[in-house]
């Protein structure tokens, strides 16, 4: 399947454009960033919400000197205030062979919600970062920030292409070292990989706030199908000898349902606000209304 | 059971090796790309966990395909079971009717249980069958032709009797095949013991089967009876051969009667496989029938008893009167039961006395006496009498241009061939008829009334070929019996069982009477001057009268063929084929729908299975 196929003139309706503009993304904790931006920052800063006082040091700011307090006490005190910074937002797509595959094409959904979730950050004012991984390759976007990048950054994720194997710890561990502030991660896979555990403990220890987005086919999800097949994976090209019929489908079910249960284990251990979407579902009900369901979209 | 074709079982080892062939390379699976194959691998691996499993569905997958190729293969080599069942839809049962099946050596006899195996066949017979009968003894005759009825075919069956006849298997068995020839797959079955001689060969694809009845040979039988007069004393000499079949010492009693009187009986053991030969001198009252009679436990009674006529009985008593010829003389010494004297020429009253004395008078080439003649006369290159026909100038090289082939004296006779130097042609008298011609005239006149029989060649037999010839003895032996019969008497016949018997009873007879052996009697019409009498089948005495004169004759077996009860392993019919015995009427159940059926329900169980799997 060539993804060149999936690739709308545009990847997100103008119409949910404008429903996103009406949404922000929720961080529960507040979280260093960079610049100035519209969110709390752990950080004491100028703002005009009073946060604390504090005794004064010398180096310390004299305009933030609390003469008030002086002329009362004798004492200096220092005004602290709320520090309101901008967002870092790092969207991880995983990109390898298997993502390659469904319909509605996984990939495809893939990039439509990477773009959402990345409007709504920039929409927000945050600053937006894009990642595309597959086997060793491990592309990065620049940061975006305001609306007016919006389109670049579609571009960006247009230009990604599916192929090879899944790697999601060597991904995970690549963006944890790009990392040069805590801020959210959002993972975009169908995390068909053995190493999807350790890659989830990896996500743990960045330091930001983690949100897993795992994606399946309906094809993979249900499948159907009988008679002797030779099954070839569309990543490593290994094969496996299968005989189709409902008795396998039925153990491939449980199979399959163990694993998405083990998945929303791990990320509940982590603390991960995690998603769990067919590919069959539009992508706007995902973001505006699954999000929101799990506190990621406010 | 048996294979019709076990050549085809050869077949099973390459197909199956095939199959197992194709089973190792295993059919291609369709590719199919999947995302991944990591939830799979777990879903399959647990299926792992069943793989013995596995492989004994799959191995029985194997086993009942090869099971069913070999049920198919085992149905190429034609399988098949004897039932007691007409199999085709035609048969023909050729039942043996001769002496030695009246053999008691089985429960009732040996006919008894021939026909209860034919009753039992047409008892099974399916809808549709349908099945002649054939009967032979001394002739084989259809006694029943195809039908499918089988209340017919039963009550043929049981009107049929043992003869005491010997077999001729040889023209029943041709009657069945060109009866079977008649019906495509039609099988032939000769229900017999098997005592009789060559059989013809038939066609390979002829499906004959022989139904054998009959266990052992128990059985003493005379096989031969003479009687000879000593011209010296004028006693008799009576010669017995008794044979045995029997594989254990028999005693017997051995009686001879003259007609009615027992003249000699004797104890006698009979070593097995034995064959003795009894003497005995009798100084008989009277010519007249002789019987040996055999009083022995043994399984077949028919051949216990034999007859004969003394010697001097059954001479024929003939006057040749002749200058000398050494061919008729010859030709006559040579023929059975005949006296002969010679004279070279007579006087009118020793012609009259030789008339009453001698049963034939031959003139050859010497004028009779005048005078009327009577009895029976030949003449030969001589004037007939008056009664008879005149003789005309000779001719040179006349040829015989036609013959009545019917009369008796004539009988067998090839004339036409005959080259003659020259003849004198003769002109019938009233009464007397042309028996053969030269042209326009008759070379050879007879003439029959009641008190003269006679015969006239107008040629000397010495200036023709005719004495080189075959037929010469034969023509001889017609004209003497002929003439012979002429002169009234009682006529003696010794005739096997079965015989046909043509008699010739005077002109004016329309009917004679027959009494058989059982002392029956029956009225026949006298057709064309002549009695045939069909029935003569039982071993006794027999007696004819029409007429005012009398036949006497008699029939008995002496036949060591049917004697020998011994019965045979197999029917061979001519050189090549040969049927192999078996107990009852049986068909070849063919097997292969059975098998085919079976491997059917095979195939489809493995195609069931195989799509009941995971």
């Amino acid at each position: 399947m060539n993804d060149s196929t999936h690739q709308p003139a545009y990847l997100l309706e103008p119409a949910f454009l404008r429903r996103l503009e009406q949404a922000a993304l929720a961080s529960r904790r507040a979280l260093a960033g960079r610049g100035k931006g519209e969110r709390r920052s752990p950080r004491r800063g100028t703002s005009v919400e009073f946060s604390d006082f504090r005794a004064y040091a010398p180096g310390d700011d004299l305009r933030y000197l609390d003469w008030n307090a002086f002329a009362r006490l004798r004492r200096l005190f220092l005004k602290l205030f709320v520090e309101e910074e901008d967002l870092q937002v790092h969207i991880l797509v995983d990109t390898s062979g298997s993502m390659d595959f469904g319909n509605p094409h996984k990939l495809q959904w893939a990039r439509q919600a990477a773009a959402a979730l990345g409007y709504l950050g920039l929409c927000g004012g945050d600053r937006v970062r894009l990642y595309g991984y597959a086997d060793q390759q491990f592309r990065a976007s620049r940061v975006f920030r305001g609306r007016g990048t919006a389109v670049e950054a579609f571009e960006w994720l247009l230009r990604l292409e599916a192929g090879g194997e899944t790697r999601l710890r060597a991904g995970v561990d690549y963006l944890a070292r790009s990392l040069t502030g805590p801020g959210i991660i959002f993972l975009l896979s169908d995390l068909l990989t053995p190493d999807w555990e350790p890659a989830l403990g990896r996500l743990a220890v960045t330091g930001g706030e983690a949100c897993v987005l795992q994606l399946m086919a309906p094809e993979e999800f249900s499948p159907g199908g009988s008679g002797d097949i030779e099954m070839v994976d569309a990543e490593t090209g290994e094969t496996r000898e299968v005989t189709m019929g409902a008795s396998v489908v039925r153990r491939y079910v449980k199979e399959r349902d163990a694993f998405l249960a083990s998945v929303r284990n791990g990320c509940r251990r982590y603390g991960f606000p995690y998603l769990f979407q067919e590919t069959s579902t539009p992508v706007p009900d995902a973001i505006l209304r699954s999000l929101r369901r799990v506190g990621v979209v406010q | 059971m048996s294979l019709l074709y076990p050549l085809a079982l050869a077949a099973l080892a390459p197909l199956s090796a095939t199959i197992v062939v194709l089973y190792l390379l295993k059919l291609r699976r369709q590719r199919v790309l999947v995302s991944s194959v990591f939830l799979w691998q777990r879903a399959v691996d647990d299926l792992q966990a069943n793989a013995p499993f596995q492989k004994l569905r799959r191995n029985l997958l194997l086993l009942l395909q090869l099971l069913a190729l070999a049920l198919l293969v085992l149905g190429l080599a034609a399988p098949y079971t004897l039932v007691t069942r007409s199999g085709g839809r035609s048969s023909v049962l050729v039942l043996d009717a001769s002496a030695s099946m009246q053999a008691t050596d089985v429960a009732g006899s040996r006919f008894e249980q021939a026909r209860r195996g034919a009753m039992q066949f047409v008892g099974n017979a399916r809808r549709g069958d349908e099945t002649a009968l054939v009967v032979c003894g001394a002739r084989a005759a259809v006694a029943l032709p195809f039908t499918t009825d089988k209340r017919r075919l039963q009550a043929a069956l049981k009107a049929a009797r043992p003869s005491d006849c010997g077999t001729n298997m040889k023209d029943g068995i041709l009657l069945a095949l060109s009866l079977a020839g008649k019906r495509p797959g039609a099988r032939v079955y000769v229900l017999s013991d098997g005592a009789f001689g060559q059989l013809p060969a038939v066609p390979a694809s002829a499906a004959v089967q022989f139904v054998r009845v009959g266990t052992r040979s128990d059985n003493v039988a005379i096989v031969g009876l003479e009687t000879v007069r000593s011209k010296v004393h004028g006693t008799h000499q009576v010669f017995i051969r008794i044979q045995s079949f029997s594989s254990e010492a028999k005693p017997a009693l051995l009686s001879i009667y003259h007609e009615k009187d027992l003249i000699e009986a004797r104890e006698i053991t009979l070593q097995p496989g034995a064959s003795v030969a009894e003497t005995y001198d009798a100084s008989l009252p009277r010519p007249g029938l002789i019987r040996a009679e055999l009083e022995v436990r043994d399984d077949l009674s028919v051949d216990n008893v034999a007859y004969t006529f003394s010697a001097s009985d059954a001479q024929t008593r003939i006057l040749l009167v002749t200058p000398g010829n050494l061919f008729l003389e010859q030709a006559l010494l040579v023929q059975p039961e005949v006296e002969v004297f010679k004279a070279t020429g007579l006087t009118s009253s020793e012609a009259t006395a030789a008339y009453e004395q001698y049963d034939v008078v031959v003139f050859d080439r010497v004028a009779p006496p005048v005078g009327r003649p009577s009895g029976a006369m030949m003449y030969v290159d001589v004037d007939p009498p008056a009664v008879l026909g005149t003789a005309g100038a000779a001719a040179e090289q006349p040829a015989v241009t036609d013959w009545d082939k019917t009369h008796p004296a004539l009988e067998h006779v090839n004339l036409g061939a005959v080259q003659i130097a020259s003849a004198k042609p003769l002109s019938p008298a009233a009464g007397a008829r042309v028996l053969a011609h030269s042209g326009e005239q008759g070379i050879v006149l007879g003439l029959e009334s009641p008190e003269l029989r006679a015969l006239a060649f107008g040629w000397d037999f010495m200036n023709s070929d005719l004495p080189l010839r075959i037929g010469f003895p034969v023509l001889l032996r017609n004209a003497l019996q002929w003439l012979a019969e002429g002169r009234g008497g009682v006529r003696r016949l010794q005739v096997r069982p079965g015989t046909v018997l043509r008699l010739s009873p005077p002109a004016d007879a329309r009917r004679a009477t027959v009494t058989y052996p059982d002392g029956s009697h029956r009225t026949v019409a006298v057709t064309e001057g002549a009695v045939t009498l069909a029935d003569v089948d039982r071993v006794g005495e027999y007696s004819m009268a029409a007429g005012g004169r009398e036949w006497r004759w008699v029939a008995d077996l002496r036949d060591p063929a049917e004697s020998n009860l011994r019965p045979a392993d197999r029917l061979r019919l001519g050189d090549a084929k040969i049927a192999q015995a078996s107990s009852s009427p049986q068909t070849e159940q063919h097997l292969w729908p059975l098998l085919a059926l079976v491997a059917l329900c095979i195939l489809l169980g493995e195609w069931h299975l195989y799509h009941r799997r995971p």
